[in-house]
């Protein structure tokens, strides 16, 4: 018989974080992207793919996190994790305020949501025995 | 091994970009941007002490919590109690013992912890993949229950040396010992029902030997020796008649000795007085044999027919009592009582004797009694208050409703 997984809330607020943060990197690459190297001048290209390609895979660890898998949990940190090394500089260099700030944002909603997915629902804990 | 690398991988990966972040978002707020070329030297401080401040709060917090992800999720337990169910249900060869060694391997296995044993009261702990035994002060003990009685204990190696088990496998554990607690006492009920139904076949054909033995031993060469003896006495009765005489009173005597044996094999099988008399009565008989001790058996009032098994173990059990109390108890004054509920009987034996000795060594007719009474599903209990004692077997009506009713020969149960 299979095992009925749930996803416990902290983990469905991660997901819905992870999810806007994803479609958010996809929005906001897509365009630059799509206008090759040159058009990318204010942001290094390699790091507009790499969003990219964090926010496709973050639409599918989102899933995973609602769907209550493992994987999609482990997925999800670990992108936010690249995404958070690959991203914190743009708050620094950021060329613009938009940039800036969107950069400052994403920083906290990656820890935010490593944060979620990590932390442990409060239940409370038996003592543990141990031998004398 | 891997596991161990994934864990630390992602939990430096997670640490690496909280220093970074935290580097980042501090020279952020202290206005460093694009164009500056110098960083002031208190920025630098704030930003490695930040670093540092929280770098070894956030790495504790991590670890647990990136392991009990990896290794202590409760996927896990809901995997693990599965698979534990699957284990139970499917038909194997394996005994009890492998069956505990198997679970055992899968909790160690899924969780990833090292060392996993379940070990019942006064066994030693199983030794290590290693061989050698593992340290006592580091294993984390959680029992396995069921009905509030400990039917085992789940020994557990934590996964680090220097890191005790996270609550998170703590919780987990004793999840698992929940169910795993259940499954255990149904092992053993299986087991003990096994062992009893063995030693209900050997007792029936240790039985059946010993009433063949009696019958082709005793009875067999008496009836052939009196088939003799009357022909002798058919061939002597016409010319000596007085040798003849002599012949049948031999005889009458030999026929009186071969029914005394074959009253005592039945007797073997059930007393006899029980089915003549019924249980009182039988009572009141093996009372009157007791010397030294006045030995009253009150009438209960009409009583339902009783199981015949109960009906022969409560025999044996008050029989076994009543000796008892004449042997050693000193007293002057026994009651025995009989109570009959809608669903077990109760045979209390009470005496105002010198109570029991302390400490008390149970001989071999009281575990007989305990035996009589636990074959039944029944208890035997044995207490005393200073003087007297009191002995109280209780046996259940409904698990030997089954076997045949005794015949109720003038009253039931009486």
């Amino acid at each position: 018989m299979p095992v009925t997984r749930r996803s416990t809330p902290s983990h469905t607020l991660a997901a819905a974080l992870n999810l806007f943060v994803s479609l958010f990197t996809i929005v906001f690459s897509l365009p630059i992207m799509q206008g090759g190297a040159d058009a990318s001048d204010e942001i290094p290209y390699p790091v507009i793919i790499l969003g990219f390609v964090i926010g496709i895979l973050g639409l599918v660890s989102s899933y995973g996190v609602w769907q209550g898998q493992r994987w999609g949990v482990v997925l999800t940190i670990v992108l936010n994790a690249l995404s958070l090394l690959s991203g914190a500089p743009g708050v620094i260099f950021g060329p613009n305020a938009f940039i800036v700030i969107s950069s400052v944002i994403g920083c906290v909603l990656n820890i935010a949501i490593v944060y979620l997915l990590l932390r442990r629902s409060p239940a409370p804990a038996p003592s543990p025995q141990v031998p004398a | 091994m891997s596991d161990r690398l994934a864990a630390a991988s992602l939990t430096w990966l997670l640490l690496l970009s909280w220093v970074f972040a935290v580097l980042v978002l501090v020279f952020w707020a202290a206005g460093t941007s694009a164009g500056h070329t110098s960083v002031a030297w208190w920025v630098v401080v704030v930003a490695v002490g930040l670093v540092v401040g929280t770098g070894v709060p956030v790495l504790r917090w991590l670890r647990p919590a990136v392991e009990t992800l990896l290794f202590s999720h409760p996927d896990d337990a809901a995997d693990l109690i599965a698979a534990v169910g699957r284990r139970f249900v499917s038909p194997g060869t394996s005994g009890p013992e492998a069956l505990v060694s198997e679970i055992a391997g899968q909790i160690g296995l899924r969780l990833r912890l090292p060392y996993v044993a379940i070990v019942t009261a006064g066994e030693d702990p199983p030794p290590a993949a290693d061989g050698s035994p593992p340290a006592p002060e580091r294993l984390t003990q959680v029992p396995l229950t069921f009905a509030g009685e400990t039917v085992a204990t789940l020994l557990v190696l934590p996964r680090s040396r220097d890191r005790a088990l996270s609550r998170a496998d703590l919780d987990l554990l004793h999840e698992l010992a929940a169910h795993i607690g259940i499954a255990l006492q149904a092992v053993r009920l299986s087991t003990d029902l096994r062992t009893s139904r063995t030693a209900l076949v050997t007792a029936r054909e240790e039985e059946r030997r010993r009433i063949r033995r009696d019958l082709h031993d005793g009875l067999g060469p008496t009836l052939a020796s009196l088939r003799l003896h009357l022909a002798a006495v058919q061939q002597l009765l016409p010319e000596q008649p007085d040798r003849a005489r002599d012949l049948v009173d031999r005889l009458r005597v030999e026929v009186r000795t071969t029914s005394g044996q074959v009253r005592e094999l039945v007797y073997g099988l059930r007393p006899a007085g029980l089915d003549e008399f019924g249980l009182i009565e039988a009572l009141r008989s093996r009372a009157g044999e007791v010397a030294g001790v006045a030995v009253s058996v009150p009438d209960p009032g009409a009583l339902a027919a009783l199981p015949a098994a109960v009906e022969v173990a409560l025999y044996r059990i008050g029989s076994e009592a009543i000796a008892n109390v004449a042997r050693h108890a000193g007293a002057s004054r026994c009651v025995v009582t009989l109570a009959v509920a809608d669903r077990s009987v109760s045979l209390q034996i009470e005496d105002d004797g010198r109570g029991l000795p302390d400490p008390l060594v149970p001989g071999v007719g009281l575990a007989g009694m305990r035996e009589r009474a636990e074959e039944l599903a029944g208890t035997l209990t044995l207490r005393s208050a200073g003087t007297g004692t009191t002995l109280v077997a209780v046996l259940p009506l409904a698990l030997a409703s089954s076997s045949s009713l005794s015949p109720a020969p003038n009253e039931a149960g009486r």
